[in-house]
């Protein structure tokens, strides 16, 4: 019980105790003053008096037990009633078992609020990956029948239709990476696919993601170091984190010119493993660095660059959802640097 | 909703030629759940802006609400329960008891209030900072981070309507710093908690959602951060 309401009944105990020994000794006085000085009324009002003092305190104690045992119950009825148990009180003829009732009621219609919202969000993720779903087959059609006309435009097609014919590829291609993105966006929304974390070797998903953009690096003369040390452990679920890392890792290579370098770093501290991925790259503007995690974000600066603007939103996601949290810094010019850290508990 | 609303703060030292403004004119709102960092050099204000939301300091003019109260309404018992009630604090020398141990400390403002500890939530925030199987342990026993870990916790444990926190990673390495910042955020977005963080730790600009900087009692810059 609060202190306040403790303290308004102590004034109420006070102001009785007082009026009810006042009117005590008035009362034997006044019968000490008519009947004359006699020791036995004295002794019998002192009695009295001392049972009136023991049957009051005796009441006002059981009452205070009473009022408290009646707080601790309701206390019972809201925990509960917040966390979905059966009633506490059941259907008694009380006031705390309608108050419990009429409770249960009000939290009853909020959740069920909460649940028709929950259900509408899921609705449109599922009609997304839907969408996704279906445009697969037709874009893998699409994607093969340029690449058929693009063998058959060597016997003579003229110069601007082989044109057409590869932008219809890369547009296709572009599609195609945008759609897998999407179908693996919504999956992890909606709790198809769940993340699996558990306290693994780091090295092994950043080799995994390495090996992925090697080719590309390689091609584009793009050097790649790794210094991690084997026994470096973080929560994560490797086929997921190692997306993520190749999402960034992607990037790097993506924005950097040919015989540029990716430094890649990992060290255990306190709470989290933090695993740098630092490149030499075209950089991101300082106002531009809170907004790239954003879906469908591209920079100012990569308007000539591929791309939609969908990895680093998928690396957020899958990094976040297994408690670990991504930040970027980076110089204009210089390159940037991506700090993924991953707890190690 | 906003938690927290700021109107026209101005907070005068001295008098005559000699007036001091700490803070001159600050109108600001908070939104449930954000984190917001202010920012600034030493004698920009910064702290004494945070000691008015805590209601530790009353202003010369201006209004502060939270969740809907005027602070400067209330008399000096009714902003006592406040605080214990519905601001955390969360302070840069930690200011852990050092003879209980850390389930103690954490639940200590609790019962400072003669409520019952919501085991569940609490549980749920003691995990989620790592500190599992330190519940047991004296606050010396644990290294800065650690302890300042248990502070977040504590000021957690209330489910206040606001968390303040004054320089939190001030005595710390960056290292560690970074991980306890990264720690208020995620805590910020999990259990939608409000945070008002005061630093001249510059490189906060990735965790917190919104950097405000002070100078000379005034709001000199406000940057919008990614909001999720």
């Amino acid at each position: 019980m609060n202190k306040n309401g403790e303290y308004y009944f102590n004034r109420v105990y006070l102001v009785f105790s007082i009026l009810l020994t006042v009117l005590v000794i008035g009362y034997t006085g006044a019968i000490l003053y008519t009947v004359g000085f006699n020791s036995r009324i004295v002794w019998m009002s002192v009695l009295f008096l001392v049972i009136v003092f023991v049957v009051g305190g005796a009441s006002v104690w059981s009452l205070k037990c009473r009022i408290a045992g009646v707080v601790n119950n309701l206390d019972d009825v809201i925990d509960g009633a917040i966390n979905g148990q059966d009633r506490v009180t059941g259907y008694m003829e009380t006031n705390i078992s309608s108050l419990e009732n009429k409770l249960i009621r009000y939290i009853d219609l909020s959740t069920t609020h909460d649940k028709k919202v929950e259900a509408e969000k899921n609705k449109i993720k599922e009609l997304i990956s839907d969408i996704s779903h279906q445009t697969k087959t037709p874009l893998a059609n699409i994607v093969l029948y340029s690449q058929l006309l693009d063998e058959h435009s060597h016997s003579g097609l003229d110069e601007d239709t082989q044109g057409f014919v590869t932008q219809i590829k890369s547009q296709a291609d572009k599609l195609d990476w945008l759609i897998q993105s999407l179908i693996k966006l919504s999956r992890l929304e909606t709790g198809i696919i769940s993340i699996h974390a558990t306290i693994n070797p780091i090295i092994e998903s950043i080799s995994k993601a390495v090996s992925q953009v090697y080719t590309h690096a390689e091609h584009k003369n793009i050097e790649i170091a790794i210094d991690c040390d084997q026994a470096i452990t973080a929560r994560h679920d490797m086929k997921w984190t190692s997306e993520a890392l190749f999402n960034i890792m992607d990037n790097a290579v993506k924005y950097s010119d040919t015989t540029g370098k990716i430094h890649i770093a990992a060290q255990a501290n306190e709470m989290f493993t933090r695993i740098d991925i630092s490149d030499t790259g075209i950089g991101i503007d300082n106002s531009e660095l809170n907004d790239i995690f954003k879906r469908f974000y591209r920079c100012k600066a990569t308007s000539k660059y591929e791309g939609v603007g969908i990895g680093l939103f998928l690396a957020r996601e899958i990094i976040n959802s297994q408690g670990g949290y991504i930040m970027a810094s980076s110089t204009v010019g210089q390159g940037s640097t991506f700090s993924v850290y991953l707890l190690r508990m | 909703m906003s938690i927290l609303q700021i109107q026209d703060l101005k907070k005068y030292y001295g008098q005559g030629d000699h007036v001091v403004k700490a803070l001159d004119g600050i109108s600001l709102t908070v939104e449930k759940g954000e984190f917001v960092a202010i920012v600034g050099t030493s004698g920009s204000g910064k702290s004494t802006l945070l000691h008015m939301l805590g209601g530790l300091d009353r202003a010369t003019e201006g209004k502060v609400y939270v969740d809907g109260n005027d602070l400067f309404d209330m008399n000096d018992d009714k902003l006592t329960i406040f605080r214990r009630r519905s601001v955390g604090f969360i302070f840069q020398s930690y200011n852990l008891i050092p003879i209980l141990n850390v389930y103690e400390n954490i639940v200590l403002p609790i019962e400072l209030d003669g409520a019952r500890v919501d085991k569940g939530y609490v549980n749920q925030v003691i995990e989620t900072l790592g500190l599992k199987e330190k519940v047991n342990n004296l606050p010396a026993n644990l290294s800065g981070g650690q302890q300042q870990r248990v502070a977040i916790a504590r000021a957690l444990a209330t489910k206040p309507s606001i968390v303040l926190a004054d320089e939190p990673t001030g005595n710390l390495d960056s290292k560690t710093s970074q991980e306890v910042l990264i720690l208020m955020k995620q805590m910020s977005q999990k259990f939608n908690q409000t945070i008002v963080m005061i630093t001249h730790n510059e490189g906060i600009a990735q965790t917190a959602d919104r950097v405000i900087r002070i100078e000379d009692g005034q709001i000199a810059s406000r940057s919008e951060a990614g909001r999720r």
